[in-house]
């Protein structure tokens, strides 16, 4: 439960945020010339309007707290449970892979770190079957480099292994 | 119009070679339009060199083909893996991956396939019958009427998004807040940039929708790799005559909106797309279940994004200016084949220029039978080991939002709409209203102070105009009816 | 069990292939860096602008050409962003071999004015400038104004005209700016995302006139919905010959942009040659000489020395300009 509600206040706290930000940064931009609204206008308009959305939205998850505290003994929806279970440590190992290899790639190229980059994440999916693994990966680095940088022109990066 | 013409330009078309080129052209289309990232306006941009060494005939119709391929191709991950190839089919999505997950995902290929048709014929007639008058319509479309555009289509979906209004608006609100990010279109002014120069030219919405619909469909996927078993009827997958007659008000109306949006200069499929989305499901009779299957869901956003082909192609032909970025290509490659578009085409190229009307039409058709032919084996895809399928698409995401711009900075874009539509989704909050407000966002923005500078700062510029006039009332009216509408459920 | 071995042993073979391509390929190169007589291997042109536009045309037009000068494939890599900061940014941290060169703009002179990049024209040697286009002064067809003299007592009795550009700090944004200085004339400068738009709002009639580039307009005066009234070249151009420049009406507004080739400071000298030469060849085939025509490309040569005087010249103009628009 306390989970849930903290989820809940997630995307209204990434709008406050974004709304101070703007608010912060639009300040210093130049002024209005010549009776002509200049640069700042648009961006500051939306920031407040955001800001009360997100109020608002905060407001609302308030008092569905309060509410379902009072009404926690009944039955809980079986589907919000299954909603609110997220696989943390998977994801979070995928986020890593992602991160890692984008880092990674330049200087290791792009065949070989692709390569490993899919063995890992199939591993995150929970796809063990050893040299399948292998194997499905490296086909799939080579045909991706086939498709994109052969066909389609696009430049992937050459590093110290292919 | 002089319709002798016509039987001379089917006689161009009649080559044999024109027909392969064509087929080639359409092939390539829904390939490329199908991998995230990889744009019409880039498999045509790259195409040209190429068509060089060919006569005219043929390389008009290898590119037309692959536009109306890559419209089409977008929709095909969008059902079967609600990863979207393109922005205009993140549309389809809602009801088409819905189907999909009742496993009846060979039954939305065939029907969006045959609705992309509908909506591409009757663009293509219009554009035959009407294309001069249209262009001046278009025309009249100033700033302050694309100003009202652009907040139309953001209303529309906005209204029919997600079960709460506040979230809907809320998130679109933000969308549009994180469309200020770049350089100021009026004065150049950067902002909200913190020193980045790859986002100088806005946030990329491509790696955007990418992030928001395929990294985090991955996301979601994560902890449910169960496969979707789906029915195939095994033979060619003819959509069903009920479904057609079912979608079938729909998909006219939604072409006829599509080629209307498509003819404006500079709105292009995916507003199109949307728009049509919003106006079907605000129009949904009580027995209609958008977002859980519903045929018209996937009729209306297929005949608009066809449908707005043909009407790009309007300001095209008979004003020479392009309706959107495909066909701003299309120009350079009318030029370099020695053909100047514009009002003179159809009188000192007459057969020429209808041949190339003729070829839109086939192109439609011929897209529509690769796209049943071709069902049998993309319903086997989704047979595939689901695990196997997520690691692809995976890197295909990844590697489609660094192909957009070749920018790697496109990617991280990618990864935190990622997170974002994850944790979004996960609240319950529509990711829609996001997506299109970064795509409208800088047109609205950039057209309401254009208008304003027009105007010389009066801001009743956007009521003294009669169509933004008429567009804005529209979107209030909309919003207003979406209230009334939310509301009544819980009266009743 | 049969089966089930036999796909093991294949995905082995997979594996094995795959890694030995891989190895394979790091050797050939690490073998092949030294001793090679330039070029030997895949030179890469970077188009700073999206595949489709002007630049990319120029770009890929010279590459088909200069392939048979070079005897090596000559690829265009669209890197985009930035009004084109981005691809000039990734053509100078490029390797200075020779086997990276940039397509360069106008803009290569703008940005850094503008104080929005940091790096400057100096970062680059340039090779050679192929193209040059200057301005193009236009309004509506059906506007009873036939000549530039026209324009200016028309634009002094509304007291304003309303011109179009290809967007902020653009260099027709600049030129716009230039000519309005010049002929003492008010102008409210309305920016559009490119020229195409500039352009469809003129024909629409949402603003009085558009400065962009004479080939951009050619499908609408060819059409009869545009006419240019003046063009800021310093002789007449020869798609548009009845057009005179604002020169010879008495003006002093030469400006409009250009495009050639740079690599990164640090290119040996040999390299840098044939660079240069294959693309002077290719420059003057046949083939390119059409694209160019067709294209509305107007083909100025300059060597690597005029083209950098005219760089720096123009450097200083530029900065004076944006100077008086605020856009500094």
């Amino acid at each position: 439960m306390r989970v849930d509600f903290t989820l809940s206040l997630l995307p209204p706290g990434i709008f406050l945020a974004t709304t101070a930000v703007a608010l912060w940064q639009s300040a210093t931009f130049p002024k209005a010339a010549g009776g002509v609204p200049g640069p700042a206008l648009v961006p500051m308009i939306l920031a407040v309007v955001l800001g009360l959305a997100s109020l608002a939205l905060v407001t609302g998850a308030l008092q569905r707290r309060n509410l379902s505290g009072k009404s926690e003994n009944l039955k809980s929806r079986p589907e919000d449970t299954a909603k609110a279970s997220v696989p943390w440590r998977r994801l979070g190992m995928l986020l890593a892979a992602i991160v890692l290899y984008l880092v990674v790639m330049p200087w290791m190229g792009f065949i070989s770190s692709t390569t490993v980059f899919i063995a890992v994440s199939l591993f995150c999916f929970d796809y063990r079957k050893g040299i399948h693994n292998w194997a499905f990966a490296i086909l799939a680095a080579y045909i991706l480099y086939a498709l994109f940088a052969l066909l389609m022109n696009v430049p992937l990066p050459v590093g110290w292994l292919g | 119009m002089d319709f002798s013409n016509f039987t001379e330009a089917f006689q161009l078309l009649a080559d044999p070679m024109v027909f392969l080129f064509l087929i080639c052209g359409v092939l390539l289309g829904v390939i490329v339009g199908a991998l995230p990232g990889l744009s019409a306006t880039l498999a045509v941009a790259l195409l040209i060199p190429f068509t060089f060494d060919l006569s005219l005939m043929p390389a008009l119709a290898m590119l037309i083909g692959v536009y109306a391929g890559a419209v089409y191709g977008g929709s095909v991950p969008a059902i079967l893996f609600r990863t979207p190839g393109t922005p205009a089919s993140a549309a389809t999505v809602f009801d088409g991956y819905a189907l999909t997950q009742k496993g009846e995902s060979q039954r939305a290929l065939s029907v969006a396939a045959f609705f992309a048709m509908v909506g591409g014929l009757i663009g293509t007639v219009i554009l035959i019958l009407l294309a001069p008058q249209i262009a001046n319509i278009a025309l009249r479309f100033g700033p302050p009427e694309y100003c009202a555009l652009a907040l139309f289509g953001l209303s529309m979906i906005v209204a029919v998004s997600g079960e709460s209004l506040l979230k809907s608006a809320g998130v679109a609100i933000f969308g549009l807040l994180l469309a200020t990010v770049g350089m100021d279109p009026i004065t150049g002014y950067p902002r909200l940039l913190f020193g980045s120069v790859s986002l100088m030219e806005g946030i990329p919405f491509i790696p955007a929708l990418i992030g928001l619909f395929a990294l985090a469909e991955v996301f979601r996927s994560i902890g449910n790799t169960e496969q979707i078993a789906q029915r195939s009827s095994g033979k060619f997958a003819w959509p069903m005559r009920s479904d057609m007659i079912r979608g079938s008000w729909t998909g006219i109306r939604s072409g006829l909106i599509g080629t209307g949006v498509g003819s404006t200069p500079g709105s292009g499929s995916d507003i199109a797309a949307f728009m049509a989305y919003g106006i079907a499901k605000q129009r949904a009779k009580p027995g209609d279940t958008f977002g859980h299957g519903d045929i018209k869901g996937i009729a209306a956003p297929e005949a608009a994004k066809t449908g707005s082909i043909s009407g790009s192609m309007v300001p095209l032909l008979s004003l020479g200016i392009p309706g959107d970025a495909v066909t701003a290509v299309l120009i350079g490659a009318f030029i370099l084949h020695g053909i100047q578009p514009g009002p003179l085409l159809f009188e000192q190229h007459g057969p020429l220029a209808y041949s190339i009307l003729a070829t839109v039409l086939v192109a439609h058709i011929v897209v529509f039978l690769v796209a049943i032919l071709g069902t049998r084996f993309l319903v086997r895809i989704v047979a595939c080991d689901r695990k196997l399928l997520l690691a692809s698409i995976t890197i295909l995401a990844l590697l489609g939002a660094y192909a957009l711009r070749n920018n790697i900075v496109d990617v991280w874009v990618a990864i935190s709409f990622g997170v974002l539509g994850y944790i979004l989704e996960h609240q319950q909050y529509p990711v829609a209203p996001l997506l299109l407000a970064l795509i409208l966002g800088p047109m609205a923005e950039e057209n309401f102070r254009r208008s304003l500078i027009l105007s010389d700062g009066s801001y009743l510029v956007f009521l003294t105009h009669p169509i933004s006039a008429i567009i804005l009332t529209l979107s209030v009216l909309s919003l207003i009816f979406s209230v009334i509408r939310r509301q009544k459920p819980r009266n009743g | 069990m049969h089966k089930e071995k036999r796909k093991i042993l294949l995905s082995w073979f997979v594996v094995l292939l795959g890694s030995g391509g891989l190895i394979w390929m790091s050797l050939e190169r690490w073998m092949g860096e030294e001793g090679e007589v330039f070029p030997s291997r895949v030179i890469n042109i970077i188009c700073p602008y999206s595949a489709g536009g002007g630049t990319d045309l120029f770009a890929r037009s010279l590459a088909r050409t200069a392939e048979a000068e070079l005897d090596q494939t000559i690829m265009v890599q669209n890197i985009t962003g930035g009004g084109g900061a981005v691809g000039f940014a990734s053509g100078l941290i490029a390797p200075a071999d020779g086997y990276t060169v940039t397509a360069v703009t106008f803009e290569l002179v703008s940005l850094p004015i503008q104080g929005l990049v940091p790096f400057e024209p100096n970062d680059f040697d340039l090779l050679l400038r192929v193209n040059q286009d200057p301005g193009a002064l236009a309004v509506r067809a059906d506007t009873p104004l036939d000549s530039l003299e026209e324009f200016v007592a028309w634009a002094r009795e509304r007291g304003g005209v309303s011109i179009g550009n290809s967007g902020p700090g653009s260099v027709w944004h600049l030129a716009a700016a230039l000519m309005a200085d010049r002929l003492n004339i008010p102008v409210t400068f309305v920016p559009f995302n490119g020229s195409a738009p500039a352009i469809t709002a003129l024909v629409g009639g949402h603003v009085d006139a558009v400065v962009v580039g004479p080939g951009e307009l050619l499908p609408q005066v060819e059409a009869g919905l545009v006419k240019i009234l003046a063009v800021m070249s310093e002789e007449r151009l020869s798609f548009v010959p009845d057009t005179p420049t604002f020169e010879e009406l008495g003006y002093d507004v030469v400006f409009g942009t250009w495009r050639g080739l740079a690599v990164p400071r640090g290119v040996p000298e040999a390299a840098r040659e044939k660079l240069t030469f294959a693309f002077r060849e290719a420059m003057e085939s046949e083939d390119f000489i059409e694209m160019a025509r067709r294209g509305a490309l107007n083909l100025s040569y300059a060597d690597a020395a005029r083209f950098r005087d005219d760089v720096q010249t123009q450097s200083a103009d530029v900065e004076q300009l944006m100077e008086r628009l605020g856009l500094k």
